[in-house]
């Protein structure tokens, strides 16, 4: 069957060529990735904040207030206030009035029509001059590393693209193991080679991961920006480049006419917002919501309405999204329309999020998903090694010193990132006042190990003595913490800080078995076996590297 | 072990011919098949349910592009998804 093997083999060239390309990025990817699941908790531990609730009663009116005495005019904007859990801000932003007459009116620099942002502090109300998204810290910086954001303009996009060709290796991985997928399931062959070893764990754990994999590739190839990037024909030749057109399809609004109802009986004065909002927010429990919004319509007019939203924690059994929303009249509180379900833009959106990043069913899914990423971070490393071994023979002598160096970078570049990320959080606490130059160490880590690596050219001690430092480093995190701040492991669940606790033991746990496997690994032998079995494992192997190249029928 | 050379395309230029249909003949006959749809259908539900599937299908089209064997078959085939879109537009 000349023809399978035909397909076999360009599947094949295809999961190994869109598989070596992306390796190194998507490694990064995975194992950022995997620390930005908790970025948040990370955060909080990088600054030692207690635990605090999700603030519901904003006084809305006080906002409005602030935002007025900056000399903004008001009449008719549509004016959104934002409260996230874990930003310690409110936000206040509105576009920019449209008149179609005076196009001069429309400018975003405009002194009292245009764009309004502004940030609050939640507890005292005053303007935080500086953006605070831009204020990073190490949660967020890591996040940021696994999308490359760090590469300005183009990095979102790379990673998407990169998520994009790893949904290629993937499928074609599939089709490559598709005929062999339940034998090549149980076959897990510690002792016969290297290259089997590198092969079975590869494939075992591809398959266990395919669905989280799939997944995640899906998903962060839309938030990468290639949903963007493919929606761009359609924002041109559909919507003829209109951009509030687009917005009205892609992020639809609630709207009712308001003729159906009846005048406002007496209009009162400057209504408080806070009083029409508050019976809405009293529905909700405060330990429950992540993010709420108030959107004012057409503020300081008659037909003034409020949008408010909310999204809890985590879905109920019906939804897997959950969120409600009350659309409100400003002139005297009557309610024009109120719901629980999410309409199908906002489901969509919402649950690709959900899923992305990991926000339904609390750390329990959290820590299910780090542990499929490290997987996910073995299986790609595992790729990158058998890519290394299958060509470690005779054959490719001629660009055997080319493989070896891609090899060593490769390797080194992959293993460098996990002791570089402990390093960093021992440098955080260590020197809290200089993040910057901290983050330069953190590159500069990865930098030196990589080269490291490119001399001794060996993944075995590559891999052992980055083991090495991620255990000593891992272990001594909660130490440094506990030292520096006081906030040792058995005190700080007690005093509140719980995600100061959680990402103290969750580093204690990972250095203490990085720490164990690193001194318990050795270098699988050489072949130099007596000839009887050699002759054994000779056609022990032959049948075996049919999980390589299947001798079809 | 690397895959068989002899099974795989040799010349550069069908090379490049291929890699353009899988990524970008792929994406041009997807966004066409979307409009088509846009124009027939819901847009919301269109736009947001395109905005994963054509990520999806994508893939799937690179696959195939790379499981045809001449490039040509390929580009006709997206070509074809492409005018059968229009027509329905």
């Amino acid at each position: 069957m000349v023809k399978d093997k035909r397909n076999y083999n360009v599947f094949f060239n295809v999961h190994t060529v869109s598989g070596i390309v992306i390796s190194v990025g998507l490694f990064v990817i995975f194992l950022a990735g995997a620390f930005a699941l908790f970025q948040w908790e990370i955060d909080n531990w990088h600054h030692n904040k207690a635990d605090r609730p999700f603030k519901i009663d904003i006084d809305y009116d006080r906002v409005l207030e602030l935002v007025e005495q900056q000399g903004y005019e008001m009449k008719g904007r549509n004016l959104v206030i934002r409260y996230y859990k874990n930003f310690d801000y409110i936000k206040a932003i509105a576009r920019p009035l449209t008149d179609e007459s005076d196009s001069s009116y429309t400018t975003i620099d405009a002194k009292n029509t245009g764009l309004i942002s502004l940030h609050f502090d939640p507890e005292t109300y005053e303007i935080l001059d500086k953006d605070p998204v831009g204020v990073i810290s190490l949660g967020r910086y890591i996040y940021h590393l696994h999308y490359f954001r760090q590469i300005p303009i183009i990095g979102k996009y790379l990673a998407g693209f990169v998520a994009l060709f790893f949904g290629l290796a993937i499928l074609s991985g599939i089709i490559v193991h598709w005929k062999k997928i339940i034998l090549n399931f149980f076959t897990f062959r510690i002792k016969s080679s290297i290259k089997n070893l590198w092969t079975d764990g590869h494939v075992a754990l591809g398959i266990l991961g395919l669905p989280f994999q799939f997944m995640y590739a899906i998903t962060g190839a839309h938030v990468g920006g290639m949903a963007a990037l493919a929606s761009l024909p359609i924002f041109i030749f559909a919507f003829n480049s209109d951009p509030d057109k687009m917005e009205k399809i892609f992020y639809p609004l609630p709207t009712v006419n308001m003729e159906n109802f009846p005048e406002p009986s007496e209009q009162t004065e400057g209504p408080s917002i806070n009083d029409l909002l508050y019976p809405a927010l009293k529905l909700l429990d405060p330990t429950q919501v992540r993010e709420g919004d108030v959107i004012l319509f057409d503020y300081g007019k008659k037909e003034g309405r409020a949008l408010v939203r909310f999204h809890s924690l985590y879905g109920d059994d019906t939804q897997f999204t959950n969120r409600s929303y009350q659309l409100i009249r400003l002139a005297d509180g009557l309610v024009l329309e109120e719901s629980t379900q999410a309409t199908f833009a906002h489901d969509t959106d919402y649950t690709i999020k959900q899923l992305h990043y990991a926000r339904f069913g609390g750390f329990f899914v959290k820590i299910v998903y780090f542990i499929m990423a490290i997987i996910t971070c073995y299986v790609i490393l595992s790729g990158v090694m058998i890519w290394l071994v299958a060509r470690d023979k005779k054959t490719y002598a001629r660009k055997a010193k080319f493989n070896r160096n891609v090899g060593a970078i490769f390797v080194g570049a992959c293993m460098g990132l996990y002791p570089a990320i402990a390093l960093f959080f021992c440098l955080v606490k260590l020197f809290p006042s200089s993040f910057e130059t901290t983050c330069n160490v953190f590159f500069l880590f990865w930098l030196v190990y990589t080269v490291y690596s490119y001399i001794i050219k060996s993944p075995f001690k590559v891999n052992k003595h980055a083991l090495l430092l991620a255990g000593v480093l891992g272990i001594a995190i909660p130490l440094i913490n506990g030292l520096t701040t006081g906030l040792w492991l058995w005190k700080s669940y007690g005093l509140g800080y719980s995600d100061t606790f959680f990402v103290d033991i969750l580093w204690l746990i990972m250095g203490t078995i990085t720490m164990i496997s690193a001194l318990i690994i050795k270098p699988v032998e050489k072949k130099n076996k007596s000839k009887e079995e050699r002759k054994v494992s000779y056609s022990y192997q032959t049948q075996n590297e049919l999980v390589d190249l299947p001798e079809l029928k | 072990m690397p895959a068989n050379k002899k099974y795989l395309i040799t010349s550069g230029w069908t090379k490049a011919s291929k890699f353009l249909a899988a990524f970008l003949g792929s994406l041009i006959a997807l966004t066409s098949a979307e409009i088509a749809l846009l124009s027939k259908l819901d847009q919301t539900i269109v736009v947001w349910t395109a905005s994963y599937c054509i990520l999806i299908l994508w893939v799937f089209l690179m696959l195939l592009v790379y499981w045809i064997r001449k490039a040509w078959v390929s580009w006709l085939i997206l070509a074809g998804i492409t005018l059968l879109s229009a027509f329905f537009f």
